[in-house]
């Protein structure tokens, strides 16, 4: 009996399409601009039958430059959401989690929707954004992470707004944060975020905190801050004060803390150093600067 | 509703998902037909997402493995012709004598041994392990491309490993042309 996995990996190493020819991103982008084209002049002609001959030439020139999208494609798994950039290298002393997005349209660009305290996600919207990050990142660095991603752990899951978060934690460190407008159109949401390993940082005191993100990111064109990371046993709730006086609530969860804000505030935290508030098990409270 | 006064919103979004889908759906085509006709199969195909734009997913992964479906009913269209074909079977790659080395020792099975097993599967087997290993489906999208209940599709893909199993395991000799494959004939 030939182990089902054996027998997958050697199909997959005789993939029929690794030895076609890649996507020659002039004939896509040349279709495209021909089928949005097209139907402009045909709209009253929507119900045509799905087979149609091909009218577009072999070779046609590029009309867009669009066309370093179709690179890479050939060789590894097929890469999908080219759009979800993630750096490495958590608790580095840097910005984590960097990106810039295209502002196509609709969606929360504006982030109107989104809220100072969160909303914990549960059941279904748990279970879905949690595979959308784990979706996001299996591709990352050539796949490096894709057995970490499989078994981890959902740390914090959290609404602001139609704006999800979702932090995944698993052994020697590993950990992965996801922030999506789940109410994008398709494919135009984009998704901000890091994907990493603690290295040897040790646990934190029970009454500390240690942040693995810490900085101003852009997505859809617009910069947010964020604080995330391990929380110690005895802290219940962190809250930051923003500079317009609005006090933001982090999800503290399962060792775990995240929270997140429009704008740029915390461009300079990483290095400089952000105050928090925190409350402990016992009632009390306090203050703690948050820095790398 | 009058499509005339679509927003550019709409061309925007499909732009994202032609340029996010296109190169899997390409491969998709490749391993299914000549490649030659890939390119032309992908961009009928998506002349039909274009159409059909207002029923995509919202989700990625499922409006690629919808993407694959309409590439699939492209392909059956092409393909009809008095008797209709239900299945599309899946190339595998031209592949030489090497063995395929693996730490496990009960994987002595060569690529020759895997190519042959895999072109006694008939195309509706193929068609069913293509999508899980090759396009990386979950059930509920394979069933989707195939149009198909995801417990049908669950069943046939059961039986396509089956299947193949047991040919790897009791090729004919290649020289013993009047050997029977066992699930040659299997119904999905």
């Amino acid at each position: 009996m030939k182990r089902l996995q054996d027998i997958d990996t050697m199909l997959r190493s005789m993939d029929a399409a690794n030895e076609a020819p890649d996507a020659r991103p002039q004939r896509a982008q040349a279709d495209l601009e021909h089928i949005l084209a097209g139907s402009t002049a045909r709209r009253t002609t929507a119900t045509a039958p799905a087979t149609v001959p091909a009218k577009v030439g072999v070779g046609e020139p590029a009309r867009a430059g669009r066309n370093d999208l179709f690179r890479g494609q050939k060789h590894g798994a097929p890469v999908r959401r080219r759009r979800a950039v993630v750096l490495g290298g958590l608790a580095a002393a840097a910005t984590a989690g960097l990106l810039v997005l295209p502002s196509l349209s609709g969606g929360d660009a504006a982030f109107a929707t989104w809220t100072a305290n969160p909303v914990t996600l549960s059941g279904a919207d748990l279970d879905e954004a949690a595979a959308d990050c784990m979706a996001s990142n299996k591709n990352t660095g050539d796949g490096m992470y894709a057995q970490d991603l499989a078994a981890a752990e959902v740390a914090i899951a959290e609404r602001r707004g139609e704006w999800m978060t979702v932090v995944l934690t698993g052994a020697d460190g590993f950990e992965a944060t996801c922030i999506t407008d789940g109410s994008a159109p398709l494919f135009d949401g984009g998704m901000i975020g890091s994907i990493g390993r603690l290295g040897a940082e040790t646990d934190p005191a029970a009454r500390s905190l240690a942040p693995t993100q810490l900085g101003t990111g852009m997505i859809r064109n617009k910069p947010i801050s964020i604080a995330s990371g391990r929380a110690g046993d005895d802290v219940v709730g962190v809250t930051y004060t923003s500079i317009a006086g609005e006090e933001v609530a982090a999800t503290v969860f399962k060792g775990h803390f995240a929270l997140w804000l429009p704008g740029a505030e915390l461009q300079d935290a990483s290095g400089g150093g952000t105050t928090v508030n925190v409350t402990y098990r016992d009632g009390t409270t306090g203050t703690q600067e948050l820095s790398f | 509703m009058d499509d005339l006064s679509a927003p550019a919103d709409r061309a925007d979004s499909f732009r994202a998902m032609y340029t996010a889908v296109y190169p899997d759906v390409l491969r998709f085509v490749q391993r299914r037909t000549g490649a030659a006709l890939a390119e032309d199969v992908v961009s009928d195909a998506f002349l039909v997402v274009w159409r059909r734009f207002a029923e995509a997913p919202r989700n990625h992964d499922d409006a690629r493995a919808w993407t694959f479906g309409i590439a699939r009913n492209v392909m059956l269209n092409a393909e009809r012709g008095e008797q209709r074909r239900q299945a599309l079977g899946v190339r595998l790659s031209d592949i030489g004598g090497e063995p395929y080395s693996s730490s496990h020792e009960d994987a002595v099975m060569t690529r020759v041994d895997l190519s042959r097993a895999w072109h006694l599967l008939s195309a509706v087997h193929q068609e069913a392990l293509g999508l899980s290993v090759f396009e990386d489906l979950s059930a509920p999208q394979a069933a989707v491309v195939l149009g198909i209940s995801p417990v049908a599709y669950r069943l046939r893909l059961s039986r396509a490993r089956r299947a193949l199993r047991l040919l790897i395991d009791h090729l004919p000799d290649p020289s013993s042309r009047s050997a029977a494959a066992p699930e040659r004939t299997a119904t999905p």
